[in-house]
């Protein structure tokens, strides 16, 4: 059982919840943006432990999102920390402290990995968009 | 006038031109003709304006009016033809990025909520890694300095 103050260790995978506009298109393959790695009220960053929770329930309330993601070690190696943050509706909730400055963030989103992916692009998440705003 | 700022290949520190004083006059002469992509920047800034709070999903305020007049002011002094529209993308807190590509160098503002903006200069390498080039930040009276990072983007300076 996992004790709530047990340490990241930097081989953790991390996931973090990507909103619809913060993908972009380079040469048509889509990718995270920098921006979805930085965090202006909080000045932290949230993501979760991959292995405590689960994508769907990351996803919940959420249907135009997708989820990346990114390797703690990753993270640790551009000098930020990060904590675990206790959040009763999101388990394995934790924090990147201080939130990514641009360079940093752009780092982080090279290195990160589509383990959801809804592309806005895509006939599909158009059609499903539509549907909602009518049904 | 932007042709005289001090930024040579390599230096990691960009010297704005003496001349740049006189921008808040190029700002307003600018304003009148605008570069094709301006129309639609100005659409796009108006779609982040009606973004609800908590339109993230992590609780992000709307985009601060600060953040909105900032990056209309900086589009302003950017406003050149021969660019393309950059990236506008909402940053959790209320805050703004605008992104440009131009072959192997870009240029990424974020507007913060407050409207204070940061920068990072970035040069594509030949094994795809980035290189940092300049990072710093303008403040709202200083805005017009963008448009001499750019001039660097297009490969003026």
């Amino acid at each position: 059982m996992r004790q709530p103050d047990e340490p990241i260790s930097p081989e953790e995978v991390l996931y973090r919840r990507i909103y619809c506009e913060w993908i972009t298109f380079d040469d048509g393959i889509p990718r995270a943006s920098s921006v979805a790695f930085r965090d202006r009220k909080e000045h932290k960053l949230s993501v979760v432990v991959a292995r405590e929770t689960s994508v769907r329930r990351l996803l919940r309330g959420r249907p135009e999102d997708s989820v990346v993601s990114i390797v703690a070690k990753d993270v640790i190696s551009l000098g930020l920390r990060i904590e675990r943050d206790f959040d009763p509706d999101q388990p394995g909730h934790a924090v990147i402290i201080p939130t990514p400055n641009i360079s940093r963030a752009k780092k982080i989103a090279v290195t990160a990995k589509w383990v959801k992916l809804r592309n806005p692009k895509s006939l599909s998440f158009k059609v499903r968009r539509w549907w909602r705003r009518f049904f | 006038m932007g042709g005289s700022a001090a930024l040579s290949q390599g230096s990691t520190k960009w010297n704005p031109p003496a001349s740049s004083q006189a921008s808040s006059v190029t700002i307003t002469q600018t304003l009148s003709r605008q570069a094709p992509w301006m129309q639609q920047a100005s659409s796009r800034l108006n779609e982040l304006r009606h973004l609800a709070p908590d339109w993230d999903g992590y609780k992000s305020p709307k985009i601060s009016d600060q953040a909105l007049t900032s990056a209309e002011v900086l589009l302003n002094a950017i406003n050149r033809e021969g660019l393309t529209l950059p990236r506008i993308l909402p940053v959790s807190g209320g805050g703004i990025a605008l992104e440009w590509k131009c072959g192997q160098r870009s240029v990424d503002f974020e507007i913060l909520p407050s409207g204070l903006v940061e920068y990072l200069r970035t040069e594509e390498n030949s094994d795809r890694s980035e290189s940092t080039i300049e990072e710093g930040d303008l403040s709202v009276a200083r805005l017009y300095e963008a448009r001499f990072i750019i001039e660097w983007l297009v490969g003026i300076s």
